[in-house]
């Protein structure tokens, strides 16, 4: 184990290095471990002699794909995990960075992080989009189903678990930074005009929010738990957003993130859409 | 809390311009009775309305949320219904899934002619929120005795 | 006088403070795979938790997230005081010395701000000496003493076997009358051996406290300390010291209910003008209203104390684990090299 992320990661080094100074990349987007703390931080290399300082382990937990929106127009390279390129993939669907201002350094046959539970859940093991992949591809699929915990809970006890789950919620919003989805010019809960939901940290405001964020991500979010990690308090923040994952999928046949000429959930139709619980 | 029949329900009812406001329209002009408790919002079309509104009416304290366009096909600006339709679907699950009553999103299609099928619907709607009963809010506080609430300072 | 007891009588002990006080104390609270600690009101006295700073920082019991005013139309203050006084049970050095930074900030003189004024009157807090440096903190390098604190009632250290209190306030010595007395010379040795530990491991940060005002905002390296700041607010909103907040209305029936809520210099919200512009625009611009704010407003409005009490929580809580160290040492770095400059030219 120990020796096969040791080897992606002087692969990394080495291929960041003839990046860079090639020329072919301003910079790389990676990771790298902090001075005093030792742990994994995002890092942005921009001369080759520093690419040693790049690294993958089972901690980098960061999706690194959202850094690509500051740097639109500049030449950038990113270390990607599967997850990562699946974020990129909905970027380039939805036309917010140009394949061509981008560099993706792939990461093959993903075996998951150590801290994320929602990596139990993905079958995505290779990159999606790549131009350049470190370690063989995984052959054969595997079969993973998104649990849904709260399958058992009649609704009224749903309601009372996210109430719960919700009231800790301190809306410091590193949810919303975590997340690839969250590239909105203005937040709905940054808007004051309107006012979408307050901002107060009351149980009401607080389910608002909640629901209003997982509203945006459906057709979005591909499940890649960013969130769930990022959140101090420990809120079960993937609940919500799997199961409209899941309605996603069984309903529209769609998932994110897999195929970046096809347009996400909301910005198409088929005139033989669902209308599973509408008033006839 | 007040017994469930008399409870008389505030439903938003947000209804498009070109169809269902319509139809609401001649529902009225055509005498035909249905029940008071909805409050209608005219919008341009369906696919205008964003779920952030309807999720809002909920903390409001909205009882429940009635959305009417055209039918499918017959959109005035040609595809806004069906883009709100999977809206809609989605925002549906979500509500569900979240443990708010099925019974309180509503979402139908209704033309301009359809005066009467209008009037049904809404009395359709308004019997099954009065089924569930009022809403509670997200906090499960209720809407009408905020007084201790307030004062407790929390 | 000097007091100690077995860890196992401290139930004996709370039970008598919990006729006169709220307890509040350090408690573990696992929320799916995070094992927290943070104050809570505690009832069951076997749950107190002293062995790790506490996740969360006590600010909220001085500064709720969410208070409530009054009303706007009356002007008439509310203020629920309940009918015992608040204890905040082990209470670490950087945490008091915290609530010291924020005591000048909103008892000004001319704008004293009564609902924090009230809620200090009505809050005793019973220090913590630690017996090692916690996660990411370096308190000792901002000149905060980890194993004693000013102006506390009760200061308490934990040996592992054994809680000393060494109690200060006479109103409060009843409490502790017939408890075991403590041998001073024994704690004084204890205290060396935890001290050289905090020796072996200390930073050393010599940054200029305050930083010098234009050069520090001028300096180039905030860009780079802040490139992978995702610009929320965690930070902030754990971190003992920042006290920004903001109003926000809400009405009911005829009246209108003014409530204050914390708020975070991290949000593009927070300087976002009625005409739109934003002086603070891009991510680093806020990371450095922080720092600045911390290390040079704050010191030089009140008497040269940096706004930060070393805690690390910004540090251990951050998503993508910037460090505050490492943007002092920067800072220290580049100012003074500065300083190189212009005493040699």
């Amino acid at each position: 184990m120990e020796s096969k992320y040791s080897e992606i990661s002087k692969n990394i080094q080495e291929e960041a290095k003839k990046l860079l100074s090639q020329g072919k990349v301003e910079r790389i987007i990676g990771f790298g471990r902090g001075v005093f703390t030792g742990e994994i931080t995002p890092i942005f290399v921009t001369e080759p002699e520093r690419a040693e300082e790049l690294l993958f382990t089972p901690e980098c937990d960061m999706m690194l794909a959202k850094y690509l929106l500051d740097y639109k127009g500049s030449k950038t390279g990113i270390v990607a995990k599967p997850c990562d390129t699946r974020a990129i993939t909905v970027y380039l669907a939805e036309e917010l960075i140009k394949r061509e201002d981008i560099f993706i350094i792939g990461i093959n046959d993903c075996e998951g992080l150590e801290e994320n539970d929602a990596c139990e859940e993905c079958g995505v093991r290779n990159p999606v989009v790549v131009d350049l992949e470190i370690g063989q591809p995984r052959e054969e699929e595997i079969e993973v189903e998104i649990a849904d915990e709260l399958e058992d809970m009649s609704p009224e006890e749903r309601f009372e678990y996210f109430q719960k789950e919700f009231s800790r919620c301190i809306r410091c919003y590193a949810c919303r930074e975590a997340c690839f989805v969250c590239a909105c010019d203005e937040c709905f809960v940054d808007s004051n005009q309107p006012q979408w939901v307050g901002s107060s940290i009351g149980k009401r405001d607080n389910f608002t929010f909640h629901l209003m964020r997982a509203m945006h991500m459906a057709g979005r979010c591909i499940n890649c738990g960013a969130c769930e990690i990022a959140c101090p308090e420990g809120i079960n923040m993937r609940a919500l957003t799997k199961h409209l994952y899941r309605a996603a999928r069984d309903v529209f046949q769609f998932e994110p993130g897999l195929n970046p000429e096809e347009k996400t959930l909301f910005a198409t139709y088929r005139l033989d859409d669902s209308e599973q619980g509408f008033l006839d | 809390m007040t017994a469930k029949e008399d409870f008389e329900p505030k439903i938003l009812a947000f209804l498009c311009n070109w169809c269902s406001y319509a139809a609401a329209d001649l529902a009225g002009s055509s005498r035909m009775q249905y029940p008071p408790q909805i409050r209608v919002i005219r919008v341009p079309c369906s696919g205008r309305i964003d779920p952030f509104l309807l999720i809002r009416a909920f903390n409001s304290g909205a009882d429940g949320i009635l959305v009417s366009g055209c039918h499918p096909g017959d959109c005035h600006y040609l595809d806004g219904n069906y883009y709100a339709r999977r809206r809609f679907l989605m925002l549906k699950e979500l509500m569900q899934y979240a443990g708010i009553a099925e019974e309180r999103v509503n979402f139908t299609w209704c033309s301009a002619s359809e005066g009467k099928r209008f009037a049904a619907i809404v009395e359709r709607v308004v019997n099954r929120i009065k089924e569930v009963g009022p809403w509670e809010g997200f906090d499960g506080r209720g809407f009408a005795r905020r007084e201790e609430e307030m004062a407790s300072g929390e | 006088m000097l007091k100690v007891i077995g860890k196992n009588e401290l139930g004996k002990l709370l039970e008598k403070l919990n006729d006169k006080f709220r307890i509040i104390a350090p408690v573990i609270r696992q929320y799916g795979k995070k094992e927290r600690v943070e104050y809570h009101q505690v009832e069951d006295f076997d749950e107190i938790f002293l062995d790790r700073q506490p996740d969360t920082p006590p600010k909220k019991f001085f500064l709720p997230q969410n208070e409530r005013l009054g009303e706007e139309k009356s002007g008439e203050q509310v203020f629920e005081t309940g009918d015992r006084k608040t204890l905040i049970f082990g209470v670490r050095s950087c945490d008091l010395k915290a609530i010291d930074i924020l005591k000048p900030v909103f008892l000004d003189n001319d704008f004293t701000d009564t609902y924090f004024e009230k809620r200090l009157e009505n809050t005793v807090m019973f220090g913590l000496g630690c017996s090692k440096r916690q996660e990411n903190c370096f308190c000792d390098s901002l000149g905060i003493d980890p194993l004693d604190a000013e102006n506390i009632p009760v200061y308490m250290y934990d040996d592992g076997e054994r809680l000393w209190f060494d109690v200060r306030a006479g109103e409060l010595e009843e409490f502790f009358a017939d408890l075991p007395d403590g041998n001073s010379e024994e704690l004084e040795r204890l205290k060396k051996d935890w001290q050289s530990g905090f020796e072996d491991t200390k930073i050393g940060i010599e940054v200029p406290i305050p930083f010098p005002e234009l050069v520090a905002f001028n300096a180039p390296f905030w860009k780079e300390v802040a490139a992978n700041c995702l610009g929320c607010g965690v930070c902030t909103y754990y971190c003992p010291t920042c006290f920004c907040f903001g109003f926000f209305w809400e009405k009911r029936e005829e009246e209108i209910d003014k409530w204050r809520t914390w708020d975070s210099c991290m949000f593009p919200l927070f300087t976002k003008h009625g005409s739109g512009h934003n002086p603070r625009e891009t991510q680093d611009q806020r990371t450095r209203q922080r720092i600045m704010h911390k290390f040079s407003y704050h010191p030089h409005n009140f008497e040269g104390v940096p706004a930060c009490s070393a805690c690390g929580r910004c540090i251990s809580q951050c998503p993508v684990n910037i460090d505050l160290r490492v943007i002092l040492k920067t800072a220290e770095k580049h100012l003074k090299d500065e300083e190189g400059v212009k005493s040699g030219g």
